[in-house]
Protein backbone atom coordinates (compact mmCIF):
# COMPACT_ATOMS: atom_id res chain seq x y z
CA UNK A 1 0.00 0.00 0.00
CA UNK A 2 1.35 3.44 -0.89
CA UNK A 3 1.45 6.40 1.45
CA UNK A 4 -1.18 8.94 0.44
CA UNK A 5 -0.89 11.56 3.16
CA UNK A 6 2.20 12.99 4.84
CA UNK A 7 1.99 15.48 7.65
CA UNK A 8 5.50 16.51 8.57
CA UNK A 9 8.74 15.79 6.75
CA UNK A 10 8.90 14.77 3.08
CA UNK A 11 12.46 14.68 1.88
CA UNK A 12 13.88 17.95 3.13
CA UNK A 13 10.52 19.75 3.20
CA UNK A 14 7.96 20.02 5.95
CA UNK A 15 4.26 20.46 5.38
CA UNK A 16 1.12 18.64 4.32
CA UNK A 17 1.36 16.45 1.24
CA UNK A 18 -1.39 14.40 -0.40
CA UNK A 19 -0.92 12.23 -3.46
CA UNK A 20 -3.54 10.82 -5.85
CA UNK A 21 -4.63 7.18 -5.52
CA UNK A 22 -1.85 4.78 -6.43
CA UNK A 23 0.94 7.33 -6.08
CA UNK A 24 3.31 7.35 -3.10
CA UNK A 25 3.21 10.74 -1.40
CA UNK A 26 6.78 10.20 -0.22
CA UNK A 27 8.31 9.82 -3.69
CA UNK A 28 5.83 11.66 -5.93
CA UNK A 29 7.12 14.68 -7.81
CA UNK A 30 5.68 18.02 -6.68
CA UNK A 31 3.65 18.14 -9.89
CA UNK A 32 1.96 14.87 -9.03
CA UNK A 33 0.80 15.90 -5.59
CA UNK A 34 -2.80 16.95 -5.16
CA UNK A 35 -1.92 19.06 -2.15
CA UNK A 36 1.52 20.44 -1.43
CA UNK A 37 1.46 22.92 1.40
CA UNK A 38 5.16 23.60 1.47
CA UNK A 39 5.54 25.26 -1.90
CA UNK A 40 5.29 29.00 -2.31
CA UNK A 41 2.29 28.75 -4.59
CA UNK A 42 -1.15 30.09 -4.02
CA UNK A 43 -4.05 28.07 -2.83
CA UNK A 44 -7.55 29.14 -3.66
CA UNK A 45 -9.20 29.91 -0.37
CA UNK A 46 -12.60 31.12 -1.38
CA UNK A 47 -14.98 31.11 -4.30
CA UNK A 48 -18.40 32.63 -4.24
CA UNK A 49 -21.12 34.51 -6.05
CA UNK A 50 -21.94 38.16 -5.52
CA UNK A 51 -25.49 39.05 -6.51
CA UNK A 52 -26.49 42.25 -8.27
CA UNK A 53 -25.58 45.32 -6.25
CA UNK A 54 -22.96 46.13 -3.65
CA UNK A 55 -21.80 43.24 -1.50
CA UNK A 56 -19.30 43.23 1.36
CA UNK A 57 -17.50 39.88 1.52
CA UNK A 58 -15.56 39.16 4.74
CA UNK A 59 -12.02 37.92 4.01
CA UNK A 60 -10.06 38.20 7.22
CA UNK A 61 -6.70 38.91 5.59
CA UNK A 62 -4.17 41.49 6.72
CA UNK A 63 -2.97 42.19 3.18
CA UNK A 64 -4.79 42.57 -0.14
CA UNK A 65 -5.27 39.16 -1.76
CA UNK A 66 -5.44 38.31 -5.44
CA UNK A 67 -9.07 38.40 -6.54
CA UNK A 68 -10.51 37.32 -9.88
CA UNK A 69 -13.96 38.46 -10.98
CA UNK A 70 -16.15 36.75 -13.56
CA UNK A 71 -19.22 38.77 -14.40
CA UNK A 72 -22.28 36.86 -15.47
CA UNK A 73 -24.26 37.77 -18.51
CA UNK A 74 -27.35 35.85 -19.47
CA UNK A 75 -27.81 35.44 -23.19
CA UNK A 76 -31.06 34.39 -24.78
CA UNK A 77 -30.43 33.54 -28.39
CA UNK A 78 -33.54 32.18 -30.02
CA UNK A 79 -31.78 31.53 -33.34
CA UNK A 80 -29.37 29.08 -31.77
CA UNK A 81 -31.78 27.87 -29.08
CA UNK A 82 -29.35 29.02 -26.44
CA UNK A 83 -30.19 30.53 -23.11
CA UNK A 84 -27.85 30.83 -20.19
CA UNK A 85 -24.77 32.45 -18.72
CA UNK A 86 -21.94 33.17 -21.13
CA UNK A 87 -18.28 34.04 -21.07
CA UNK A 88 -16.17 36.01 -21.86
CA UNK A 89 -17.23 38.91 -19.76
CA UNK A 90 -20.25 40.94 -20.74
CA UNK A 91 -19.85 43.22 -23.68
CA UNK A 92 -22.16 45.85 -22.24
CA UNK A 93 -19.87 46.47 -19.26
CA UNK A 94 -20.52 50.18 -19.49
CA UNK A 95 -23.51 49.61 -17.29
CA UNK A 96 -22.69 46.39 -15.55
CA UNK A 97 -19.01 45.48 -15.28
CA UNK A 98 -18.08 44.08 -11.90
CA UNK A 99 -15.41 45.67 -9.70
CA UNK A 100 -13.95 44.81 -6.31
CA UNK A 101 -12.45 47.10 -3.71
CA UNK A 102 -10.22 45.60 -1.02
CA UNK A 103 -11.09 47.10 2.35
CA UNK A 104 -8.78 47.58 5.33
CA UNK A 105 -5.83 45.67 3.90
CA UNK A 106 -7.84 42.57 3.09
CA UNK A 107 -10.20 42.46 6.03
CA UNK A 108 -13.06 42.43 3.55
CA UNK A 109 -13.85 43.34 -0.04
CA UNK A 110 -16.75 45.15 -1.61
CA UNK A 111 -17.95 43.66 -4.88
CA UNK A 112 -20.12 45.86 -7.07
CA UNK A 113 -21.85 44.29 -10.03
CA UNK A 114 -24.76 45.25 -12.21
CA UNK A 115 -25.30 41.68 -13.39
CA UNK A 116 -23.91 39.58 -10.57
CA UNK A 117 -20.54 37.87 -10.71
CA UNK A 118 -18.45 35.04 -9.43
CA UNK A 119 -15.29 35.72 -7.46
CA UNK A 120 -12.18 33.72 -6.66
CA UNK A 121 -9.89 34.73 -3.80
CA UNK A 122 -6.33 33.40 -3.71
CA UNK A 123 -4.34 32.89 -0.55
CA UNK A 124 -1.61 35.24 -1.66
CA UNK A 125 -1.23 38.97 -1.26
CA UNK A 126 -0.17 41.46 -3.90
CA UNK A 127 0.46 44.31 -1.44
CA UNK B 1 -21.57 16.22 20.66
CA UNK B 2 -20.12 18.48 18.01
CA UNK B 3 -20.10 17.41 14.37
CA UNK B 4 -16.98 15.58 13.17
CA UNK B 5 -15.44 17.83 10.52
CA UNK B 6 -11.90 16.55 9.83
CA UNK B 7 -10.70 13.05 9.04
CA UNK B 8 -7.04 12.07 8.60
CA UNK B 9 -6.59 8.37 8.05
CA UNK B 10 -9.05 5.59 7.19
CA UNK B 11 -12.66 6.37 6.36
CA UNK B 12 -15.48 3.91 6.92
CA UNK B 13 -14.62 2.20 3.62
CA UNK B 14 -11.05 1.67 4.81
CA UNK B 15 -9.52 4.18 2.38
CA UNK B 16 -6.73 6.43 3.66
CA UNK B 17 -6.96 10.13 3.03
CA UNK B 18 -7.82 13.56 4.29
CA UNK B 19 -11.36 14.89 4.34
CA UNK B 20 -12.86 18.09 5.63
CA UNK B 21 -16.61 18.51 5.74
CA UNK B 22 -18.53 21.77 5.70
CA UNK B 23 -20.15 22.99 8.93
CA UNK B 24 -23.06 20.80 9.94
CA UNK B 25 -21.98 17.72 8.01
CA UNK B 26 -20.35 14.64 9.49
CA UNK B 27 -17.07 13.88 7.78
CA UNK B 28 -17.49 10.16 8.38
CA UNK B 29 -21.09 9.49 7.54
CA UNK B 30 -22.27 12.20 5.14
CA UNK B 31 -22.20 11.61 1.38
CA UNK B 32 -18.66 12.39 0.21
CA UNK B 33 -19.85 12.66 -3.38
CA UNK B 34 -21.96 15.68 -2.52
CA UNK B 35 -19.77 18.72 -3.21
CA UNK B 36 -22.10 20.81 -1.08
CA UNK B 37 -21.08 18.87 2.01
CA UNK B 38 -17.28 18.74 1.75
CA UNK B 39 -14.63 21.44 1.40
CA UNK B 40 -11.84 18.98 0.68
CA UNK B 41 -11.42 15.31 -0.09
CA UNK B 42 -8.08 13.74 -1.05
CA UNK B 43 -9.99 11.46 -3.42
CA UNK B 44 -10.57 14.42 -5.67
CA UNK B 45 -8.26 14.16 -8.67
CA UNK B 46 -9.37 17.24 -10.59
CA UNK B 47 -7.81 19.90 -8.39
CA UNK B 48 -6.10 22.57 -10.45
CA UNK B 49 -2.78 23.82 -9.19
CA UNK B 50 -1.35 27.29 -9.58
CA UNK B 51 1.86 27.53 -11.56
CA UNK B 52 2.54 31.21 -10.99
CA UNK B 53 0.75 34.32 -9.78
CA UNK B 54 1.92 37.89 -9.85
CA UNK B 55 1.31 41.47 -10.81
CA UNK B 56 2.94 43.60 -13.45
CA UNK B 57 2.49 47.19 -14.53
CA UNK B 58 0.93 47.66 -17.94
CA UNK B 59 3.37 49.33 -20.32
CA UNK B 60 3.02 52.93 -21.40
CA UNK B 61 2.70 53.74 -25.06
CA UNK B 62 0.13 54.91 -27.54
CA UNK B 63 -3.10 52.96 -27.39
CA UNK B 64 -3.22 51.87 -31.02
CA UNK B 65 0.14 50.12 -30.92
CA UNK B 66 0.69 48.78 -27.40
CA UNK B 67 4.00 47.11 -26.64
CA UNK B 68 4.02 43.50 -25.52
CA UNK B 69 4.67 42.88 -21.85
CA UNK B 70 6.23 39.48 -21.29
CA UNK B 71 5.85 37.32 -18.19
CA UNK B 72 8.27 34.37 -18.42
CA UNK B 73 7.75 31.22 -16.38
CA UNK B 74 9.27 27.77 -16.10
CA UNK B 75 8.37 25.72 -19.13
CA UNK B 76 5.23 23.59 -19.12
CA UNK B 77 4.39 20.77 -21.51
CA UNK B 78 1.40 22.78 -22.79
CA UNK B 79 0.04 26.28 -23.13
CA UNK B 80 -1.45 26.96 -19.72
CA UNK B 81 -4.82 28.39 -18.86
CA UNK B 82 -4.33 31.98 -17.71
CA UNK B 83 -6.52 34.52 -15.95
CA UNK B 84 -5.67 38.23 -16.09
CA UNK B 85 -7.46 41.13 -14.43
CA UNK B 86 -6.63 44.84 -14.43
CA UNK B 87 -6.44 47.00 -11.31
CA UNK B 88 -7.06 50.69 -11.94
CA UNK B 89 -8.30 53.54 -9.78
CA UNK B 90 -8.15 51.25 -6.74
CA UNK B 91 -10.58 48.75 -8.24
CA UNK B 92 -10.02 45.15 -9.25
CA UNK B 93 -11.91 44.74 -12.49
CA UNK B 94 -13.27 42.05 -14.71
CA UNK B 95 -11.16 41.23 -17.75
CA UNK B 96 -13.50 43.16 -20.02
CA UNK B 97 -14.12 46.39 -18.24
CA UNK B 98 -15.02 50.06 -18.52
CA UNK B 99 -12.28 52.47 -17.54
CA UNK B 100 -10.01 55.28 -18.64
CA UNK B 101 -6.50 54.81 -19.95
CA UNK B 102 -3.52 57.14 -19.99
CA UNK B 103 -0.99 57.12 -22.80
CA UNK B 104 2.73 57.91 -22.79
CA UNK B 105 2.11 61.65 -23.11
CA UNK B 106 -0.08 61.75 -20.04
CA UNK B 107 -3.29 62.14 -22.04
CA UNK B 108 -6.21 60.35 -20.38
CA UNK B 109 -8.97 58.87 -22.49
CA UNK B 110 -12.69 59.00 -21.93
CA UNK B 111 -14.32 56.06 -20.22
CA UNK B 112 -14.20 53.18 -22.68
CA UNK B 113 -14.65 49.43 -22.82
CA UNK B 114 -11.27 47.77 -22.45
CA UNK B 115 -10.29 44.14 -22.78
CA UNK B 116 -7.01 42.54 -21.79
CA UNK B 117 -5.56 40.89 -24.90
CA UNK B 118 -2.91 38.27 -24.27
CA UNK B 119 -1.40 35.14 -25.75
CA UNK B 120 0.15 32.20 -23.96
CA UNK B 121 3.01 29.91 -24.81
CA UNK B 122 4.56 27.05 -22.86
CA UNK B 123 6.99 29.36 -21.08
CA UNK B 124 5.85 32.93 -21.59
CA UNK B 125 2.76 35.09 -21.35
CA UNK B 126 2.45 38.07 -23.71
CA UNK B 127 0.10 40.84 -22.62
CA UNK B 128 -0.89 43.71 -24.90
CA UNK B 129 -2.60 46.36 -22.81
CA UNK B 130 -1.19 49.87 -22.59
CA UNK B 131 -1.98 52.23 -19.74
CA UNK B 132 0.23 54.17 -17.39
CA UNK B 133 -2.07 53.64 -14.42
CA UNK B 134 -3.00 49.98 -14.65
CA UNK B 135 -1.54 47.06 -12.76
CA UNK B 136 -2.33 43.57 -14.04
CA UNK B 137 -2.98 40.50 -11.91
CA UNK B 138 -2.09 37.26 -13.67
CA UNK B 139 -2.73 33.71 -12.52
CA UNK B 140 -1.19 30.86 -14.52
CA UNK B 141 -2.83 27.52 -13.83
CA UNK B 142 -1.39 24.07 -14.40
CA UNK B 143 -4.05 23.22 -16.93
CA UNK B 144 -3.44 23.06 -20.65
CA UNK B 145 -5.60 24.69 -23.27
Amino acid sequence: MVKRVIIGKRGTDYGLFISPPGVDADTASPDQLLVNLTLAVSQIVMIGIAPVGSNVVPLGFTRSPYVLLNTFQVLNNVSYSFAGRVRPSPFDVEASGATATINSNGLSMTVNSGLGCGFTVLNQAYT
Amino acid sequence: MSTRRVLIGKDLAGVFGLKVSLPGFDVLTDDENDANKFSFNSKWTDLVKVHLVGTINAPVNNFSNPPVTQVPYSVLPYRPFVEIRPIRDGLIRDDWTYMRRTDGTGTTSNLQTVGVPFSTYSNVLNIELSDSNTKLIYVILKAGV
